[in-house]
């Protein structure tokens, strides 16, 4: 959060350098609009000391508004690190993935596509590969659920059951035309969710562990989860039907979130 | 909007108007398909290492808050999780890192080394408006040690929904989290990192859930 001005002047200043970093991103009606309510601010408060402290927390609560306005392609989300040295970075993957070896006993899912941010603004020079080795013998348990889970929910027991069918994956992440990159290794959970018109919501969710980086993410330590979704119009009944649906390919959109430290401030 | 009768009223339907995002945690632009529901979010927990019983177990006990991504809170919710630490390789192993992996990236083969020392969590979430999720699956803990001697700790967690109320009832879906606390000070031995563990530290997870309705089902 913004700090709070201490004169009216210091708030029409820090309310002037956001609408100029709003200028930038090209928001011409919002920023227009803010012009002409600056103008008006600076007409009217030249003798209105008496109501310069409640004009003063509006330009605050304005401040803290406009200074969290989320800059397109920004993926960096600094105000919910646990400070001072991490870094947190949120992004969406719009991924074209395929079931390759889809009838032999070592089918893998394969992936690549770019990123965007949040908003889905895709960021120029970015990329994505990934790949998941499945089992096809424990493709079954994607479509069971785990229990319900007994109260209290801050302490033991836990019943696990339908969670522990996980596989392993690698991904990789290149930015900036890949003069920057993350790749990734750990854990993946997949399920499915059969809809009431006849298609299939899949889901894979992963850990992945920072195994190494280049670029500006060079010596990075760090984890990632990620939470890939595909929906699928039709899903057929029979195994074979389904790898071979998968095997033709599929989009999915991926929410990847990584914590990172980098090298410079790690032992 | 109707025209304002002071500067202050002015600014303030400027706010409402522009800051209609505060708060928001549902991001639809990231679904995938008609039916996907997509939840983003951060939560502000106040963890605890107990050491009461036989099975020592992580868990946070609602005093923290959910927030939006910019850290706006969001009023009445709350966060809940349990995670046992059964498996003692798991903190062992939480300072090792996995090897580079080798190219393409989009084929095997897959080195899951220093990945595969897993345990499993449950968590609640409650919304503050009567809706809640909860979840269940397997975490993965990672220690860096900090420049300074202090540490930096995290928790990454991948979970399918097991429960849901109010809005959510029935919804079936997945949730990811990666959570993450910093130690000023990380002692060297084991008996003194439990010891400082127990006291409690404040951790900060973003959280992601991708969910289809029951009605969708």
């Amino acid at each position: 959060m913004a700090q709070n001005s201490r004169s009216l002047v210091e708030a029409v200043d820090n309310f002037g350098r956001i609408l100029e970093r709003v200028r930038a991103d090209g928001e011409r009606d919002v920023v227009q609009a803010l012009d002409r309510l600056r103008d008006l601010i600076e007409r009217n408060t030249r003798d209105t000391t008496e109501h310069s402290k409640v004009v003063i927390e509006a330009l605050n609560k304005l401040h803290n508004v406009l200074e969290s306005h989320e800059d397109p392609g920004n993926i960096d989300y600094s105000r919910i690190a646990n400070e001072p040295v991490e870094h947190v970075l949120a992004f969406n993957n719009d991924e074209f993935i395929e079931l390759k070896n889809a009838t032999t006993k070592h089918p893998y899912f394969s992936s690549h596509g770019v990123l965007t941010d949040l908003h889905r603004r895709e960021l120029p020079g970015s990329k994505v590969e990934t790949t998941f080795p499945v089992d096809p013998d424990k493709l079954e348990e994607s479509f069971n659920w785990p229990a319900e889970q007994l109260q209290p929910f801050d302490r033991p027991p836990l019943d696990f059951t339908n969670t522990t069918g996980h596989g392993y994956s690698k991904q990789a992440y290149f930015f900036d035309g890949g003069a920057s990159s993350l790749v990734t290794v750990g854990p993946s959970l997949p399920k499915i969710a059969v809809l009431k018109k006849g298609g299939a919501q899949f889901w894979v969710c992963s850990i992945g562990v920072i195994t190494q980086g280049t670029g500006k993410y060079e010596g990075a330590r760090g984890a990632s989860v990620y939470l890939g979704s595909a929906y699928l119009k039709t899903w057929p009944k029979k195994f074979e039907s389904q790898a071979k649906l998968l095997a033709g390919g599929f989009r999915a959109l991926v929410s990847t979130y990584f914590k990172l430290v980098f090298k410079n401030d790690h032992s | 909007m109707s025209k304002s009768k002071s500067i202050t009223e002015a600014l303030d339907n400027i706010y409402r108007a522009i800051g209609a995002d505060e708060g928001n945690i549902e991001f639809p632009q990231l679904a995938n398909g008609s039916v996907e529901k997509v939840l983003v979010f951060n939560s502000d927990d106040k963890i605890f290492l107990n050491t009461d019983g036989p099975i020592p177990f992580f868990h946070s006990t609602g005093e923290g808050i959910l927030t939006d991504l910019q850290g706006h809170a969001l009023p009445g919710s709350k966060g809940l999780s349990s995670l046992p630490l059964t498996n003692p390789k798991e903190l062992d192993d939480a300072v090792l890192w996995p090897p580079v992996q080798q190219h393409p990236y989009n084929k095997p083969p897959v080195d899951p080394t220093n990945t595969t020392e897993i345990g499993f969590a449950k968590n609640f979430i409650s919304f503050g408006d009567g809706s809640s999720l909860a979840t269940v699956g397997p975490s993965l803990a990672k220690i860096l040690l900090l420049k300074g001697g202090g540490a930096q700790f995290w928790e990454s967690s991948v979970q399918a929904i097991c429960e849901a109320t109010g809005k959510y009832e029935g919804a079936r879906g997945m949730l990811v989290f990666a959570g993450s606390a910093v130690f000023p000070a990380w002692p060297p031995t084991r008996p003194e990192q439990i010891q400082l563990l127990s006291k409690g530290f404040d951790a900060r997870l973003v959280r992601c859930f991708k969910l289809v309705l029951k009605k969708d089902q």
